[in-house]
């Protein structure tokens, strides 16, 4: 058991920003999962995830002094994850970075508790949505991901996008509109 | 142009698939709907719901340890200090010494009655391993080096051990620029230049970090 398990998040940042580095490693252990899965479901790349991620959490080590708490850690991690998705994005001219997903089916395989065929039904489901992300761009995709995988509410939106309600109602209509259209085309 | 009343239709689908609505609500809204509008409703919230149920992924195994490599390479352990200290001078001295003899060294001085050193950080087995062991290559790493008038250039590093026997070639490049790319997989990786296979460089166009005996050693961060 880590020494800072605990501490909230706030107590080890102040822990870091007073020398302890190694505190960093329980925010790390804590919001990991959140951020590799935002960045997978968003990027739809495996190892192009785990590098963001990592960079992620070097970055926002790095300027953990300008984390002014006004939005919780998790969220202000979620932004610069997804600011350098989209720089990476960006970089390369493209919308998504999808990889084969037959390659990760250990990682998006259904949960063992579920029937073999079930597990197969579901395999078969998560890779769909997954491949109707893919194909919706950026900036539709991110708001989806925020509002039904994360369950972040319309105002951490805002905060996390930096815009404003109405820009993200708006966006976030159009995004349901397109997803379900490519959702039921892939049926 | 949007009607008055598609307007509050959308606001009362986009609160209900906000979660915003209570039961009773949600039912009102229903009522309220058309027979297409209803059917669009809740065919977009059975998409949505595969949409949140995904299942959360496993995290890559490496991910903390290689963040945490990153932002504390300064940080390691005093044996690992010690072998970096000795491979690194050992051209220096006109030795050869090998990983094993290093090793030797390095536990000797930890493990001395005399306490040479301080006698906390022990060297673990999976440190000396790691001295033999070259990582498996994953993101290409260009190095390179301005050395006028020599007639090799080598990389030393924590990726080889320090080892002179085990240095990568640097190859010309023309107007004494010498390069090579070297595929390592994430994490901190301290580094020096051995020109003509005596004399250590550090790169003067890296980022630094001192060895703790009075010198500094390059340092890239592979992410």
């Amino acid at each position: 058991m880590g020494r800072g398990e605990n501490l909230s998040d706030e107590e080890i940042i102040s822990d870091c920003l007073k020398g302890n580095g190694h505190a960093y490693a329980e925010l790390v252990r804590r919001h990991q999962r959140m951020v590799f899965n935002v960045l997978y479901r968003f990027l739809g790349n495996y190892e192009a995830s785990q590098d963001i991620s990592q960079e992620t959490f070097i970055a926002a080590y790095r300027k953990l002094d300008t984390f002014n708490g006004r939005s919780k850690f998790s969220t202000w991690l979620c932004q610069i994850a997804l600011n350098k998705a989209r720089d990476m994005l960006r970089g390369q001219g493209m919308e998504s970075l999808c990889d084969d997903l037959e390659d990760h089916q250990a990682v998006l395989a259904a949960e063992d508790r579920e029937t073999p065929h079930r597990r197969l039904e579901m395999a078969e489901e998560n890779k769909r949505v997954q491949q109707v992300l893919n194909k919706m761009p950026a900036n539709y995709r991110e708001i989806l991901l925020l509002k039904h995988l994360q369950g972040f509410s319309n105002e951490e939106i805002v905060g996390l996008l930096k815009t404003s309600i109405e820009n993200i109602k708006v966006r976030t209509f159009r995004a349901r509109q397109m997803f379900k259209r490519i959702y039921e085309e892939m049926r | 142009m949007i009607r008055v009343t598609e307007i509050s239709d959308d606001d009362m689908m986009r609160r209900y698939l906000d979660g915003e609505l209570d039961q009773s609500e949600r039912s009102r809204c229903m009522e309220n709907l058309s027979i297409v509008q209803k059917r669009e409703l809740l065919e977009m919230e059975k998409a949505l719901q595969a949409l949140g149920n995904l299942p959360a992924l496993s995290v890559p195994a490496d991910l903390a340890s290689n963040v945490m490599a990153a932002i504390m390479p300064d940080k390691q352990p005093l044996s690992t200090r010690i072998r970096h200290w000795l491979l690194r001078h050992s051209p220096l001295l006109g030795l050869e010494i090998g990983s094993v003899a290093v090793a030797a060294i390095v536990l000797f001085l930890m493990l001395s009655p005399g306490k040479f050193l301080h006698p906390e950080a022990a060297t673990s087995h999976s440190d000396l391993q790691a001295m033999a062991t070259i990582p498996p290559a994953n993101s290409r790493v260009g190095f390179s080096l301005y050395a006028p008038g020599a007639k090799s250039v080598s990389l030393i590093s924590d990726f080889n051990g320090w080892s002179s026997e085990r240095s990568v070639q640097l190859h010309p490049l023309g107007h004494d620029k010498w390069g090579v790319a070297v595929k390592l997989p994430p994490g901190s990786y301290q580094y020096a230049f051995l020109i003509n296979g005596h004399k250590v460089v550090t790169d003067p166009a890296a980022r630094q970090v001192n060895d703790d005996f009075g010198h500094k050693n390059a340092i890239v961060t592979v992410i």
